[in-house]
């Protein structure tokens, strides 16, 4: 609970915002940067790769080139007819001795211009000067002299061992000897495979840069691994690792052309750049090989910065959040409990002094005034209350006296043992605007009535105990009901101060001649059961309802009675109830319940009769009054 | 059409020096594709595709120096078969063996090479089991007919004379 409490905390919130909104940010920027940077850094790499490329084979080619020049100086020393064979091979080992770079000079005829055994090589051994024949079995098919001897020109070998003279590994320059038109032998330059190792192998470029040489075939010359060099060529790499990409760019390599390529195969060169470009006197390649980590080393530091960097931010904004959250919310937390406070009903409880910010201040002003006008709205409303409680027990009052208007329920009402009489009256409010009554006017006369006020309410309720009172005062008189009627209404017209009326069914039963005289002034209609449990309906009234119009003639009915007969009346409240699905019960209805009774006295009937009309309703509540006065006359005991 | 004589170096015909050249393809040709030449660059011509597939390299003594050491002649051709047999059994450590000398005499090798040739040498030793080390007469009698087509020297030798070892 607490741990939730802290989730849904303003400082929580801010800073699980920021964080995500800073990881976004800083993720973009990253992304950018690498992007941007990593072509920087590409670029930048092949640019100082191909600076120290292109000096690199400078250098190279000058160490060629000057085997190149004294071949030249010694062919065309050769081919002049001054010297004879030693005076030349003197000179020669001049040549060798004076230039470092060179290694050894051979002459080979070829066999059928052999023939006085000239074929041989010039080398130094301690600083001796050998000159060492050679047979042409040893060497016509050998690729330095074949080659530019088939050619017809100028080449360079492959490094090989010279096991036979100056046991070294070197390459040659070999360069075809004509006499008239007639290629008659070649003659062979050898320079230290190791002098251009020497160039090549110091050059280091980061941490794990290094230079290799391949030839125009793809042998690889030169090489950090000495167990490469010499014995391994791009494609036998290629093809020990099956790597395509590799044997692609050995391709590549000895096509003469110039690029900078990404391997990420398992070679040797794991994942690497290489950059490479063609040495032009001999077809050979310079590849210059970078680790790929050495080359997004800056980078990858960079963006561990950037990194490291973006988590500080956080932090720190975290920190500036919270605290600043914490002070901020201080006032806000005092602010919580006195809302508490007021909100258990101490409405003097003390407001915080005063916030650290305007809108802290504000709530604080506000939360002020609101607790004033709070504390004057529970005085109006106690107050008020006090009021409501005094009117409710009048109003309680009002309704006692308005139930001892309407007659207790016994089975002989005043002792009249030809009448028998129930009624229920079920007001919809506190008090109600609906009444009954039943009384004998004289020893033979019995009168009832059964009248509905419109509307609801104290005024309903005054009306209803006035009509009852009147009803009784003027009964007395002996009047008939159509004169009573008639005088109810003028009394309603004239003292009657509020726009109300009233419906009303008034009948007296004289006891002797068993008849019945009823008059109805816009009632429900009278309903006559007769002891074999057929029934009569009247629902004709001679009145318009009462306390409208003043002076209103006023007629009545009169019919017999039978033993046993059973008059019921009832008010609007009942014809007028609803079901669920909003239809009225209506004088249908009730026909159909009287239709069904299997009673036998007043009660039963009034009862069973209020049983069915809830039963119709069902849940929906009563909205107005319901009243039903049931009495039957002489009832065969 | 001119004829170059060769050792066994293809860089003439690298140096387009030479236009055809035979090779063994056990060697030459797993060479050519090391100096970056595609299979499908080639076009290769199989000697057994056009019926020159005849005995090769085997073992060779005098008739005098057999009769005078002919147990010591079968006991080197027994020694090399057993030699082959074991060399195709361990191949790896075979090529190491074989990288360790050339290197020690400064020749130029490497292990996809050397695999390479075993490889397919082995497939040549191997084509027939139960044959191994047999001159089979129907490859004897059709080398010296293709080299008297050609006119070039042949033993008047007869098959069981020539191979001893025949059953």
């Amino acid at each position: 609970m607490q741990s939730k409490q802290e989730e849904r905390g303003l400082a929580y919130q801010i800073i699980v915002f920021i964080f995500f909104f800073l990881v976004l940010i800083f993720s973009v920027f990253i992304g950018i940067t690498r992007f941007l940077f990593s072509e920087i850094m590409m670029d930048n790499s092949r640019e100082t790769v191909s600076h120290l490329a292109k000096e690199t084979v400078y250098q190279i080619e000058g160490r060629l080139s000057a085997i190149v020049d004294i071949s030249q100086s010694i062919i065309t020393l050769y081919n002049s007819d001054y010297l004879n064979r030693n005076e030349l091979d003197t000179i020669l080992n001049d040549y060798i001795y004076e230039f470092d770079t060179l290694e050894s000079i051979t002459i080979a005829y070829a066999p059928e211009y052999n023939k006085s055994g000239d074929s041989r090589t010039i080398y130094h051994f301690k600083n001796k000067a050998i000159s060492q024949e050679l047979h042409p079995a040893e060497y016509q098919y050998l690729d330095w002299f074949q080659i530019p001897y088939e050619l017809k020109s100028k080449c360079w070998t492959d490094p090989w061992y010279d096991a036979s003279s100056t046991k070294q590994t070197v390459i040659s320059y070999c360069v075809p000897i004509f006499i008239k038109g007639n290629c008659i032998g070649v003659m062979r330059f050898d320079t230290k495979l190791s002098g251009l190792q020497r160039i090549v192998s110091p050059l280091k470029l980061k941490r794990s840069g290094y230079a290799f040489l391949v030839s125009s075939i793809g042998t690889i010359i030169t090489h950090p691994a000495d167990s490469i060099s010499f014995n391994e060529s791009i494609f036998s790499l290629a093809e020990e690792t099956k790597d395509t990409q590799l044997r692609e760019l050995g391709k590549k390599m000895i096509q003469g052309e110039t690029d900078f390529i990404r391997l990420r195969g398992n070679t040797i060169f794991n994942d690497s750049w290489i950059y490479f470009s063609p040495l032009l006197s001999n077809n050979w390649s310079l590849g210059i090989v970078i680790a790929h980590k050495d080359v997004v080393r800056d980078l990858n530091l960079l963006l561990i910065i950037q990194t490291l960097f973006s988590v500080i931010i956080f932090i720190s904004i975290s920190l500036i959040v919270y605290y600043r959250t914490f002070s901020v919310s201080k006032p806000i937390r005092l602010f919580t409990e006195v809302a508490t406070k007021i909100g258990s009903g101490d409405f003097d409880a003390q407001l915080p002094p005063s916030g650290n910010s305007y809108e802290i201040d504000h709530l604080i002003h506000s939360f002020a005034v609101m607790q004033k006008s709070l504390k004057e709205y529970i005085k109006n409303l106690e107050i008020t209350n006090a009021e409501k409680n005094r009117i409710l027990a009048e109003v309680q009052v009002a309704s006692e006296i308005q139930r001892k208007l309407i007659p207790a329920n016994t089975e002989h009402p005043y002792k009249v043992k030809e009448i028998r009489c129930y009624g229920i009256l079920e007001p919809a409010g506190e008090i109600g605007g609906d009444l009954y009554d039943f009384f004998p006017v004289d020893e033979s006369h019995f009168f009832f009535v059964i009248a509905d006020v419109a509307g609801k309410g104290i005024v309903a309720s005054m009306t209803m105990i006035m009509v009852s009172t009147y009803l009784r005062t003027i009964s007395t008189y002996n009047f008939t009901v159509n004169e009573i009627m008639k005088n109810l209404n003028n009394f309603l017209c004239t003292q009657s101060s509020a726009a109300i009326f009233v419906t009303a069914l008034i009948g007296i039963i004289d006891l002797k001649n068993d008849e019945l005289e009823f008059s109805n002034a816009g009632h429900t209609p009278l309903f006559l059961r007769k002891l074999n449990g057929t029934y009569e309906i009247f629902a004709d009234t001679h009145s318009n309802p009462l306390g409208v119009f003043e002076n209103m003639e006023i007629g009545s009915s009169q019919l017999k009675l039978d033993k046993g007969d059973e008059l019921i009346l009832l008010t609007d409240g009942v014809t007028e109830i609803m079901n669920e699905k909003e239809d009225f019960l209506g004088i249908k209805g009730v026909e159909s319940i009287i239709q069904n009774l299997e009673t036998t006295n007043p009660e039963q009937t009034a009862k069973q009769i209020m049983q069915y009309v809830h039963n119709f309703a069902q849940s929906i509540p009563q909205r107005d009054d319901i009243t039903i006065l049931v009495l039957d006359y002489k009832y065969p005991e | 059409m001119d004829i170059v004589d060769l050792d066994t170096s293809i860089n003439l015909f690298l140096k387009d020096g030479i236009d055809i050249m035979n090779v063994m393809r056990y060697n030459e040709y797993h060479q050519l594709q090391q100096a970056g030449i595609d299979i499908e660059d080639l076009f290769t011509v199989s000697f057994a595709d056009i019926g020159l597939n005849v005995a090769d390299n085997g073992l060779y003594t005098t008739r005098e120096f057999y009769e005078k050491h002919s147990k010591h002649c079968r006991d080197f051709v027994d020694a090399t078969i057993e030699g082959w047999l074991y060399a195709i059994n361990n191949q790896e450590e075979t090529i190491s063996t074989v990288l360790e000398i050339m290197h020690k005499h400064h020749l130029p090798a490497n292990r996809p090479h050397q695999k390479w040739m075993l490889n397919e040498l082995s497939q040549d030793f191997m084509v027939d089991s139960s044959q191994i080390g047999v001159l089979q007469k129907s490859q004897f009698e059709e080398a010296k007919r293709l080299l008297t087509e050609q006119n070039m020297p042949i033993t008047s030798q007869t098959y069981n004379s020539f191979y001893p070892y025949a059953k």
